[in-house]
This record gives C-alpha cells, sequence and structure tokens, in this order.
C-alpha cells in the first residue's frame, strides 16, 4: 500500500533516485543561466544553455552528431576488442607460467608507464592521421589495463580452490576452463569499468591529436573556429555516453557475473 | 576393501634460504575399510598437512601414503578433501558444484545433474539445488562439499577440520548427519580436528598427535556403537566422559 505512504513501491524509489541524481546537474545549469545576470561573458567563450540546446539541435537533424558518434563508436569497439583480445591470452601465459613471466612481465612493467595517449606520434607516423592511430591507441590502453587484470585474477584464485578442483579430478583444459578462466574473468569484469573508461579518455584524447572524424575531432574541430557551443555539445554527448554504458552494459554485467556470484558488494 | 596405509611418512615446508620445517616426521599408522578415523592434535601439529600429504596436495620427503595398496601420486578423485573453508566455485550453483568431478570424469550433463540431485537429496539441499555458493549458510556450503565429495564415490574422504568455521548449533547437527550418512554410504573417513569432544563423539578410533618427534602420543578405540552417538544422550553417557578425558589428558600432556 503506498496510497498512505507507509511502503514506498519500487517506482516511487526509482523516481526519487532519479530526482536526487538530477539536483547537481540542475545546481550546474541554473548556474550557468545565471552568469550573464552577474558578469559579462562573450558568447564565444560561454554560450547559453539556449545556444547549447539549438546547436544540439542542429548537429542532430543534420545527422553530423550521429554519425559523429558512430564513427567514434566503433573505432572504440573494434580497439576495445584488439586490447581484449591481445591481453588475454597473453596474461594467462604470464600468470600460467613462470618462464614467460619472466620473461615479459618486466618488460610489461617498463611500457606500462608509456601506455596509452603516450603512444599517439608514433601511431601517426606508422598509421598516418584518421582512424589507424586513434584504433592503435584505444588498443594499446585497454592492453595494458586489461592484461593487469587477468594476471591478478588467476593469481588472487586461493590454492584451497585450486587443490578442490585438482582433488575432484580437474586437470589440463577442464582445470583451465572451470577455474583459470573463470577467475580471471571475476577480474576482468571487476576491472572493466577502469578499462573502458582509460579506453574512452585514450579515444577522445587520440581522435583530437590524430583523428579526421569522431567526436574527439569535432570538438577539437570546432574550437579552431570558436565554435564553442559545438565543443559542450561534444563533450555533453561524451559524457551521456560513459553514462549509458555503466547504466546498460557494466550495472547488468555486473549483476549477472561478480555480484551473483557474491565476488563484489552491488553498488 | 578401502584403507589407508601411512608409512614413515616425513614432510618439510620450506621456503628457499631459510630453515625447513618439518611438520611430519616418521609417521606410521592404517586406517581400516569403513572406519571413521579421527585425528586430534593442537595447531601446529602437523594434522592439516597429513591431509595434505593423502589428498597429494604436498608431496612427502620420505614415506609412502598407500590407498588400497597402491601408492598416491598427487590429487586424485579417489580421495575426496572437505575443507574448513569450504572450496566452492563461487560461478557455480550448488548443482553444479556438486556435479563438477562428475564432468571431469566426462558423465554426460543430465546424467550428473541426476546424481548430483540424489546427493543433494542425502545431505538436504534440494530446496538450495539453484543457489550460488555465497547464498548460503556455512552449514549448507558445507553440506554441498560434502555432497561434491560423496558423488564421486571415493575410496576415503579426508575432512580437515571441516566444521571449524560454523556456528555451535549447527556443528552439533552436522556431526550427527555426517555419521549417518558416512555409515550409509559405508565410507571410509579421515577427520582431522582440534576438538576432543568432536573427534570421540565422531571418531571409531581417535589419534592424538603431537609435534616431531614421536607425534602418534596414542591411538584410542572409542567402543560407543554407532547408534549411540547423539548429542541428546551421549553429553551424559559416563564412557564417553571418561573417553573425552583420556584423550584430553593425551592432547595436553606431552
Amino acid at each position: 500500500m503506498t496510497a498512505n505512504g507507509i511502503a514506498p513501491s519500487r517506482l516511487a524509489r526509482q523516481a526519487a533516485s532519479i530526482g536526487l541524481a538530477l539536483i547537481v546537474p540542475a545546481l550546474v545549469v541554473a548556474a550557468w543561466a545565471a552568469v550573464p545576470f552577474f558578469v559579462k561573458v562573450p558568447a564565444y567563450k560561454l554560450p547559453t544553455v539556449m545556444e547549447i540546446g539549438e546547436q544540439f539541435w542542429v548537429l542532430t537533424s543534420s545527422g553530423k552528431l550521429g554519425w559523429e558518434l558512430l564513427v567514434s563508436g566503433s573505432r572504440f569497439i573494434v580497439g576495445l576488442l584488439l586490447g581484449t583480445a591481445l591481453a588475454l591470452p597473453l596474461g594467462l601465459a604470464i600468470a600460467l607460467n613462470r618462464h614467460v613471466s619472466d620473461v615479459v612481465r618486466p618488460a610489461l612493467v617498463f611500457f606500462q608507464a608509456i601506455a596509452g595517449i603516450a603512444w599517439v606520434p608514433m601511431a601517426i607516423i606508422w598509421f598516418g592521421f584518421g582512424q589507424g592511430p586513434v584504433i592503435f591507441v584505444i588498443a594499446n590502453t585497454v592492453f595494458f589495463s586489461t592484461i593487469y587484470n587477468v594476471v591478478r585474477g588467476v593469481e588472487s584464485i586461493p590454492a584451497v580452490l585450486r587443490n578442490a578442483v585438482r582433488s575432484m579430478g580437474g586437470t589440463g583444459i577442464g582445470y583451465f576452463r572451470e577455474l583459470i578462466l573463470p577467475g580471471a574473468l571475476v577480474q576482468i569484469i571487476v576491472g572493466l569499468r577502469t578499462s573502458m573508461a582509460f579506453g574512452l579518455r585514450a579515444l577522445v584524447g587520440a581522435e583530437m591529436i590524430a583523428g579526421t572524424s569522431g567526436l574527439g575531432f569535432m570538438t577539437i574541430d570546432a574550437s579552431q573556429s570558436y565554435g564553442t557551443d559545438t565543443v559542450i555539445v561534444g563533450m555533453l554527448v561524451i559524457a551521456v555516453v560513459w553514462y549509458v554504458l555503466d547504466r546498460a552494459v557494466f550495472i547488468p554485467l555486473e549483476r549477472k557475473t561478480v555480484v551473483r556470484w557474491g565476488l563484489q558488494r552491488f553498488q | 576393501m578401502s584403507n589407508i596405509r601411512i608409512s614413515g611418512l616425513t614432510v618439510e615446508y620450506g621456503i628457499e634460504g631459510q630453515p625447513r620445517h618439518l611438520a611430519l616426521e616418521d609417521v606410521s599408522f592404517e586406517v581400516c575399510s569403513g572406519e571413521f578415523f579421527c585425528v586430534v592434535g593442537a595447531s601446529g601439529c602437523g594434522k592439516s598437512t597429513l591431509v595434505s600429504a593423502i589428498a597429494g596436495f604436498v608431496p612427502p620427503k620420505a614415506g609412502r601414503v598407500e590407498v588400497d595398496g597402491e601408492a598416491i601420486r598427487g590429487p586424485g578423485p579417489d580421495r575426496g578433501v572437505v575443507f574448513q573453508e569450504y572450496a566452492l566455485l563461487p560461478w557455480r550453483t550448488v548443482i553444479d558444484n556438486v556435479a563438477l568431478g562428475l564432468k571431469f570424469r566426462g558423465v554426460g550433463r543430465d546424467e550428473r545433474r541426476r546424481q548430483a540431485a540424489e546427493y543433494l537429496k542425502l545431505t538436504g539441499l534440494e530446496q538450495a539445488a539453484e543457489k550460488y555458493p555465497h547464498e548460503l549458510s556455512g552449514g549448507m556450503k558445507q553440506r554441498t562439499a560434502v555432497a561434491r565429495t560423496l558423488v564421486m564415490s571415493p575410496k576415503v574422504m579426508l575432512m580437515d577440520e571441516p566444521f571449524a568455521a560454523v556456528d555451535a548449533q549447527t556443528r552439533v547437527v552436522l556431526q550427527q548427519e555426517l555419521l549417518r550418512i558416512c555409515a550409509a554410504q559405508k565410507m571410509t573417513v579421515l577427520f582431522v580436528t582440534h576438538s576432543v569432544e568432536e573427534a570421540v563423539f565422531l571418531g571409531d578410533r581417535v589419534m592424538v598427535l603431537g609435534r616431531p618427534p614421536h607425534q602418534i602420543k596414542d591411538m584410542i578405540a572409542i567402543d560407543i556403537p554407532r547408534e549411540e552417538r547423539d548429542w541428546g544422550t551421549i553429553a551424559t553417557d559416563p564412557r564417553f566422559a571418561v573417553l573425552s578425558g583420556e584423550v584430553m589428558n593425551r592432547v595436553r600432556g606431552n
């Protein structure tokens, strides 16, 4: 019975949580809208909220925003898959074999410091401007973030679990599939949010420096001609993309895996 | 037929460059077929190492471990192990945890789930089949671990302080049920505990283990019939009091 307000329904709770989440954005927009009443700011430095809305409509209706989003999104997915596909086998090899670990680990630590965006100059030299360097930098970023998670995932499998599986007759492929792979997966999923956050930043940064299209390129290109409204629309869209990824991908994925397995508290 | 024969077993632990720790030194004993054999001792006496050595997790420095007259080589499903930490796979449901060993053995999906369900019934877990381990109480986790071991029809079941982490009320229930199930399955059990009462309640024989050298302090037969092992009555049974006192003395007085 929600009518008397004793037990709020699920819907009421959801509405309340959405309301709470909107407080900060509302305050920011209000403060922003209030700025022209206090100080005189030229439009190219800080457009009004209305101008942003209009520019958003222009970019959307012309199809430009959708196109740039599609370009950036597909690069992000390709880079993510590439980085993960390389990190998984190498990470497993490091975690499972001491010789591989002895050889590869020091190099990994060395290159970790210059992972991601630091590769943009080399990527431009190798691939030229365009999507080549962008994908390379995303893959590079995701690779270093994920490989660390794979190694840590396998190494954090408790010894007692290893013993239990072996005494049930788990050897070779069975041992790998039932214990090692899920153990690594736990840490990959737990670390996926960080990996993807790094990947998204790499995408935007690389597009700004080396891109010829995409959301990052759109904002840096607009800034050349003081298209401040386009810059802000681009930034907001990137933030919204991240928010949607978090709600639509990570949280359901975590709920189906690590949360269900009791390996991470639901947040 | 099942029996465990330990002869001259010596196990050392150590990290390179540090003095090695002698956990077991020249230990010899036998466990009879169908026997419930308890090992009791203070912490650090090497009783968990004994389980690890029989399970095949640690190689002995000297001596032999034989099960059914065959020397063991590494871990294997002929020796089921129940751990204090439960050691269930968190990403598998209860029934899939129980069925996992059968999967390793190559049993088909339907057949292994059918067999697993049978053992879940035996251990009173039918309702929990589709739950994940983290949703279970400590007692239910350990029931799952026992079901997972029994489903493999091992020659022996090795239990390393399995009830040390569950609450006292649950422990009493689990002890009684364990006796019932092991009697029904005619299972040979080697059960390690630090609790004298637990050892005397469960064991057909109790071996008192101390630190090296001469680790086997005593071997005491518990001549209370299994059907009289009930916490409701045994606590006031003079035989239980006398035997517990005897074992306690041997555990304390080195």
